[in-house]
């Protein structure tokens, strides 16, 4: 089966083949090529198959007829083709692409789908190419009956939340860090300046490691400070004044928190320098609904000459207005490594609640000078899981890591503390 | 962290003010405690460990009045006397002693209770449990000073403990007694330490138990104070705290002369420099000397100008003697900021022009993630956490050997080891979720932690960041799994082989590892309906496992 192009429309039914035309125009006397540029838009086309059948000649800039056919191969092709004879002219048309072939057993098909449904059910390729739908009515369907359910990908609520949270601190100008989950004694505590007695060190709330059995300490130097500065302080603090053991300082943990990735970058910005991380961190606590021995912490810190602590509960007032929480407040806080010690608590209001969310202060001097910070450091660490926790569809914290219900994950809508 | 119970009838006797609701559970948290209960009778706060001061009743109602206005000033104590001695001989086990007497101590029940918690408190606390800091309390009128700290074999001395009927030695005090436990501090010593009288009586088994003889009860006026442990000036501050709270109940604190250390209890003021400049840069205020002043003064400070050559200006802050966590300048400025109260500070965000940067490797993550987003598969989040039954066992696999960080100490018995692959964990999801509808395709990408050996034969803890993803229906098939790999690596442009193996996680002929050069960077395959039943899974899955290390 043949079928006619758009172009085979156009020059078959519609008007006459472009070199028809021509031979039209210059049937009484031959025309100039400019005059017939501005008669015929297809000129181009109309002179070159008028040459190729040796109708027509050019001489200075003139067209001339030679011959005039009475009937032209293509036109003669079309009738053909009404009458099922396959002729030479055929190919002409295939070759022009005025026709194109519809492969029989494409006919059939659509042919055959008609014959089985007076209706279309299936509107298929083969009803569009043979325009067979032409001659049939389509199937209706029951428009106002609500579609069946799909699930897409997507990502884990907590995933969003973390998206927006690293937002907001990049929008501030923070630039992020991360670090690794297993940390020596260092990094997570003796660098904070936590006494190596310090009750936090112990074995109830932290994880300790029987493998690998030791960390490697960092430079000399920082080692060298750190040590000093819990023996014997400096001419500001008192320190700690104790014998600073190596071997404890070499003990790996699970980091307790994300504080020590902070306190790690600091040792190489240069301020005014902003510092966010989040991940994970973890206690050795057993399980229930609102406890895991891991959870995710937000982490903060800026450094510069400037800042201050009405700074601190600014960046902390910001940031939770961000994520929707209009009211904050403040309170005293202890934290072995910073002095102002602040406990920020949100606002709920569907609860009629002031909700803890962490803790935050400046870094006492002690921490921040064995790094070589000689400015005032604010920092944070907040809980991240309090946010959703606060989604009254999610009753239970293991939801998220244990169970990783699907229901919920699939049905939780997007619109997360927008 | 200390929770301490006080009655509310007992705090107001103290401060001589009525306490409210709303002071007991808005204000005098501002002052730095928690409260973590609160009815008619009692309030419980949280005291932080740098305040033991605030571990009795009366310490509690001393840094209150301050709080509340209800005083101003330093508090000075006088240590009166001539001095009971004590001789310190040399005590290996436990070599610092310190102590003191205060006399005329109406005892009441409450007053016996408040101080059995402060004890306890400050064992558990700056005492670390007993080690560093034990503390004995006496009837100063059962026993005859001088009184001698001194070390004897354990298997031999005898005494006659508290809340015991008989004599025991001190061996026999650690094996049958309640309190015996204590003696675990000794290990490794063999003779331990006692006190005892001028005749010979025992007053205290430090820090294990104190003799019957010299029991506290109501009757009691004198008290004998004893502090034993490892660090001095521990014990010197816990001194100072315990006979400062029996102070603020009248009682008057006398000397005692230790030989080789001098008199104690110290209770001398020490001194710091704080800079006012200082105090106003920290805080972000503006505050006047005489604000500054009054401010110290009414957190129980005292103040001294001191005017030094030039412009600089310094003052001194007085510390009272039982303030023990002023180390740094920056301490008194927290006191000030607490005083002036939390909530009236104004927060403000600072002009400080810096240059927001993501991290690189998590916006790669982030990117793929939205590749396996795009091909319909649902992100979940597991635990690190996690043992080496649902890593190996149930996943058909042999516990590898020196490949897994391992805790030392878990509360939780299903917390072993760290998560050395995430496959297992997304079978355990699988397998949690079977009431829900199929098909189920998930994916969680994250960090695994493994050991890796070192040149020099050590181990170290390497973080390695792997994606995992699983599809269970009725139907799944192999080549689904490659096609979807292929779909993931095309977008990392990544080249890559596929190898067979024999992980036995997966169906022979139905499995392979992936292959980048020369490196194995991942598996994928049908999962075997063994592993399947050890899950409990019903319907079949494919799954497969890369490290990106190679590949982001």
């Amino acid at each position: 089966m043949y079928k006619l192009t758009e172009e085979g429309k156009k020059y078959l039914l519609q008007k006459d083949l472009p070199e028809k035309r021509l031979i039209e125009i210059i049937e009484e006397e031959p025309k100039d090529i400019n005059y017939l540029k501005e008669k015929m838009e297809d000129l181009d086309i109309a002179i070159n198959w008028a040459k190729r059948k040796k109708l027509i000649k050019i001489e200075k800039g003139k067209v001339k007829l030679i011959k005039k056919p009475s009937k032209h191969l293509e036109e003669k092709a079309l009738e053909d083709l009404k009458d099922k004879k396959e002729t030479k002219g055929i190919e002409r048309l295939l070759d022009r692409k005025l026709i194109k072939e519809i492969r029989e057993d494409v006919v059939k098909k659509a042919k055959k789908q008609l014959e089985r449904n007076t209706k279309i059910t299936h509107l298929t390729p083969e009803l569009i190419q043979t325009e067979l739908w032409k001659d049939a009515e389509f199937k209706e369907y029951n428009i106002k009956a609500l579609g069946k359910k799909k699930h897409p990908g997507k990502k884990h609520i907590l995933t969003y939340y973390i998206d927006k949270i690293r937002r907001i601190f990049l929008d501030m100008g923070f630039e992020e860090h991360t670090g690794p989950y297993v940390e020596s004694s260092f990094w997570a505590f003796d660098a904070l300046y936590t006494a190596q007695d310090h009750p936090v060190r112990e074995m109830q709330d932290t994880f300790f490691l029987s493998k690998p059995k030791e960390m490697k300490l960092p430079d000399k130097k920082i080692v060298k400070r750190v040590k000093r500065m819990h023996e014997k302080g400096d001419k500001e603090s008192k320190g700690w004044r104790y014998k600073w053991k190596e071997e404890e300082a070499k003990k790996p943990v699970l980091r307790t928190h994300t504080t020590a990735v902070t306190i790690k970058a600091l040792r190489e910005v240069e301020p005014p320098a902003k510092i966010f991380s989040i991940g994970k961190a973890f206690r050795n606590e057993t399980i229930d609904y609102s406890h895991l021995p891991e959870f995710n912490q937000v982490e903060g810190i800026v450094a510069s000459e400037e800042v201050n602590f009405r700074n601190l509960l600014g960046y902390l007032k910001e940031f939770y207005k961000k994520m929707g929480f209009e009211k904050i407040r403040f309170r005293p806080g202890y934290f072995p490594y910073t002095e102002m010690s602040v406990e920020p608590e949100v606002y709920y209001e569907p609860k009629d609640e002031w909700l803890e969310m962490g803790g935050a202060g400046i870094f006492r001097p002690e921490v921040t000078k064995p790094m070589g910070i000689d400015v005032p450091v604010l920092a944070w660490g907040l809980g991240l899981e309090r946010i959703p926790m606060l989604d009254p569809e999610i009753k239970d914290i293991r939801d998220f890591y244990y169970r990783n219900d699907l229901k919920l994950l699939r049905n939780k809508g997007i619109k997360i503390r927008e | 962290m200390s929770v301490v119970e006080f009655k509310i009838n007992e705090l107001e006797k103290l401060i001589d003010k009525t306490l409210s609701d709303e002071l007991l559970k808005d204000k005098i948290p501002m002052m730095g405690c928690d409260i973590e209960y609160l009815d008619k009778e009692k309030v419980r706060y949280e005291i932080f460990p740098n305040r033991p001061d605030l571990l009795s009743q009366e310490g509690f109602a001393r840094a209150l009045k301050y709080f509340l206005d209800l005083d101003k000033g330093l508090k000075k104590y006088e240590v009166n006397g001539k001095g009971v001695k004590l001789n310190k001989k040399r005590v290996k086990a436990r070599p610092k002693i310190t102590a003191a007497i205060v006399k005329n101590v109406e005892i009441t029940e409450e007053i016996l209770k408040s101080l059995m918690q402060l004890q306890e408190k400050l064992h558990k606390t700056i005492g670390r449990n007993r080690e560093k800091v034990a503390i004995g309390i006496h009837d100063l009128d059962n026993v005859n000073p001088p009184f001698t700290y001194k070390q004897v074999k354990p298997g031999k001395f005898k005494f006659n403990p508290l809340g015991c009927e008989e004599e025991l030695t001190l061996k026999e005090i650690k094996e049958k007694h309640e309190k015996g436990k204590y003696a675990n501090i000794l290990k490794g010593h063999d003779k331990w330490p006692v006190i005892v009288d001028s005749n010979n009586k025992t007053l205290s088994f430090p820090p294990v138990i104190n003799s019957q003889n010299t029991e506290v009860t109501k009757e009691t006026r004198n008290l004998f104070i004893d502090v034993t442990g490892t660090h001095q000036e521990t014990l010197e501050k816990t001194l100072n705290i315990i006979v400062t709270t029996l102070a603020e109940r009248g009682g008057e604190i006398h000397k005692v002369k230790i030989k080789g250390l001098g008199e104690r209890p110290n209770l001398e003021i020490e001194e710091i420099d704080v800079d006012l400049d200082y105090v106003n840069k920290m805080l972000g205020v503006d505050f006047t000397e005489l604000q500054f002043e009054e401010h110290l003064k009414r957190m129980g400070y005292g103040f001294k100008e001191k005017r030094s050559l030039g412009y600089d200006r310094e003052n001194t802050v007085l510390i009272p003697p039982y303030r023990v966590d002023i180390m740094h300048p920056i301490d008194i400025v927290e006191d000030i900021a607490i005083k002036h109260g939390y909530d009236e500070f104004k927060p403000e965000i600072p002009e400080i022009a810096t240059i927001g940067n993501s991290n690189e490797m998590k916006e790669r993550e982030s990117k793929l993630k939205e590749i396996l987003i795009g091909l319909g598969y649902q992100e979940v989040k597991n635990m690190v956490l996690t043992n080496t039954k649902n890593q190996f066992e149930k996943m058909n696999r042999k516990k590898p050997e020196n490949k897994l960080i391992e805790l030392k100490n878990p509360l939780d018995k299903k917390h072993t080891v760290c998560r050395s692959n995430i496959i297992s964990q997304l079978l355990k999801n699988l397998s949690n979720n079977q009431h829900v509808s199929y098909p189920q395709r998930i994916f969680e990408l994250g960090k695994c932690l493994e050991l890796e050996k070192t040149n020099n034969n050590h181990f170290e803890a390497k973080t390695k960041i792997k994606l995992s993803l699983a599809k269970s229906d009725t139907k799944v098939n192999y080549n689904e799994a490659t096609s979807l790999l292929e779909s993931i690596m095309r977008n990392l442009d990544q080249e890559y082989k596929l190898i067979e193996t024999e992980n036995p996680s997966f169906i022979k002929g139905r499995r392979a590892k992936i292959v980048k050069g020369k490196d194995e960077i991942g598996s994928i395959g049908e999962i075997h309906p063994k592993v399947l039943n050890n899950w409990r899974i019903e319907k079949p899955v494919i799954a497969m496992e890369l490290d990106l290390d190679k590949l982001l």
